[in-house]
């Protein structure tokens, strides 16, 4: 536990003590306002005029797309490239102490990201009347998908050696992942095909937290993702002595 | 005291470590040496758990450190080559980093600390990123790093490397020091470094143990040369029994009727050598041990 800690205040420190950290943080956050307002098309919160942040939690699974790789690929890779890996598996903690400790910070550092958002559901407050058992369930939802998305990228980062590989890999499988779920692609296979790609879907799962339904199953699921993806990583790890 | 039994690794089908077991005592430096890519990194890899190997035990004590080596890197100080550092951290978060994650407890960690800045002299960039250093202060700060939590076997990779004079002449003193209570191997290819502060040196060549013996005797060898005015044929039936083996010309050595001859013996008895000279009336002008120097002793055991 105190190695776990240990690790899990070091890597965060990397998080804030470098301007990357910062820069995605902000590009997110412009971005995730500005697509919640604004939109792409006519779906923008100026033009719905609907007191409810359902199209603020759709476009959250696509920017992870790109956010989350950035803030995983350099977790694992990093600390190959510079030779610290030597050192770190060397040091007198379990391997999965690392993984853990390194799996937190990561998320952590999403989930402080996205509590920067709650100024997007305090401004629709202020406009009109806002059902914020819908936003809380919505935001449990966000963190629960980024930690899932997170461990992809974690595992993805360990297999790699260099952080624009991590990156680009880890893009791809979060992409996969998310059109896994996605309707059009689902109904191409099919009922019962269709209804099994997206039982394993990350996005499919999130979507009833988007609806504001709270069931223990799909959180279920999530905490089993990333459990299972952090168990291979550890193996990951190991595979490497 | 380590205890290395029958180590192998192999990288896929590159055997980078072979079938080598030596031992290794407190209070004693232990100089690792070989050409590059003979397996000494990979050798200190297998030591300290960054690698596992494809067979072999190895032991600290009575301890198989394979079994549980948590326990053992507790008290292990790792220094791989090129001394890696998280170059986004400060000296001083870095040393606290280490302190906290190598379990140094609470109340020593300050003294600790304020020891290596001392050691290590780093007191003046102590709150400088580390990626603002140069390779010697980076160099510094992996060893203060290693030597936090004052390990009781110290493994340092090329330890030396990127020091300027002054300061490769500072880190063997403290080396030096270290090497009389502690289990210390260093790997180096600085021979020089290995007459200064080892005791006992390994020498690895693709990766089998060539030599392990002391510096000292690895030294003399068991030769005596010597300076007759005879021709060889004349000299060779001299040392025809035992305790000679051989005699050998150095073609070189040849001042007025003088020539340079080797005699290896079995074991080093100048005496015998001098005994037979006197007996047998020939003129001599030298007799001494015959040292080589590690440049030759190395050369000479890596060069296949």
């Amino acid at each position: 536990m105190r190695n776990i800690k240990t690790i899990f205040r070091k890597e965060v420190s990397t998080y804030f003590n470098t301007p990357i950290g910062y820069i995605f943080s902000s590009f997110f956050l412009l971005l995730i306002s500005f697509l919640f307002f604004y939109g792409l098309g006519g779906n923008s919160f100026w033009d719905l005029k609907i007191a409810s942040l359902e199209q603020f939690f759709s476009w959250i699974p696509i920017l992870y797309i790109i956010f989350i790789p950035a803030i995983t690929m350099r977790i694992w890779s990093e600390e190959e490239k510079s030779g610290t890996i030597e050192v770190l598996m060397t040091l007198p903690i379990r391997d999965y102490e690392i993984v853990i400790g390194k799996f937190l910070s990561a998320w952590m550092f999403l989930t402080v990201t996205i509590l920067c958002t709650l100024l997007a559901p305090l401004t629709v407050r202020i406009l009109g009347d806002l059902d914020f058992g819908l936003v809380f369930m919505g935001y449990i939802g966000t963190i629960l998908l980024g930690g899932a998305y997170i461990s992809i990228g974690l595992i993805i980062s360990s297999l790699t050696r260099d952080q624009i590989s991590a990156f680009i890999l880890t893009l791809l499988a979060c992409f996969l992942m998310f059109i896994m779920g996605y309707q059009p692609i689902l109904k191409f296979f099919g009922n019962f095909l269709g209804g099994f790609i997206a039982f394993l879907s990350l996005s499919q799962h999130f979507e009833s937290f988007r609806m504001g339904v709270f069931d223990p199953r799909d959180v279920l699921y999530f905490i089993s993702f990333i459990k299972v993806i952090l168990f291979l990583n550890v193996f990951v790890i190991r595979g490497k002595k | 005291m380590l205890r290395v039994e029958n180590l192998t690794r192999k990288f896929q089908n590159k055997v980078a470590v072979n079938n080598i077991s030596f031992s290794v005592k407190p209070g004693v430096i232990t100089g690792l040496l070989g050409p590059n890519g003979a397996g000494k990194t990979t050798t200190m890899r297998l030591l300290t758990g960054y690698l596992e190997p494809s067979s072999g035990s190895i032991y600290y004590g009575t301890h198989a450190f394979l079994e549980d080596p948590i326990t053992i890197q507790q008290k292990l100080g790792y220094l791989p080559e090129s001394a890696p550092l998280y170059p986004e951290m400060l000296i001083s978060e870095y040393l606290n980093y280490m302190a906290d994650i190598r379990g140094v407890a609470t109340l020593d960690k300050p003294s600790r600390i304020e020891k290596m800045v001392d050691i290590c002299e780093l007191s003046s960039h102590y709150n400088t990123p580390i990626s603002f250093l140069s390779k010697g202060f980076k160099q510094r700060v992996a060893l203060a790093g290693t030597l936090i939590h004052d390990p009781e076997i110290i493994i340092l990779d090329e330890p030396t490397s990127g020091l300027d004079p002054n300061q490769i002449s500072h880190i063997r003193t403290l080396i030096k020091g270290l090497g009389k209570e502690k289990t210390l191997i260093l790997s180096t290819h600085i021979l020089q470094e290995v007459e200064d502060i080892c005791d006992e040196v390994i020498i690895i060549n693709q990766g089998n143990i060539v030599a392990n013996s002391s510096v000292k005797n690895l030294h003399s060898g068991f030769s005596v040369s010597i300076q007759v005015g005879a021709e060889l044929n004349q000299v060779k039936p001299l040392f025809a029994a035992q305790p000679f083996l051989s005699v050998e010309e150095f073609p070189e050595i040849n001042e007025s009727g003088f020539k340079g001859y080797l005699v290896h013996m079995t074991e080093l008895k100048p005496e015998l050598v001098f005994a037979t000279l006197a007996k047998s009336s020939l003129p001599v002008r030298e007799l001494k041990v015959f040292k080589r120097s590690l440049e030759s002793i190395f050369e000479e055991l890596t060069r296949k």
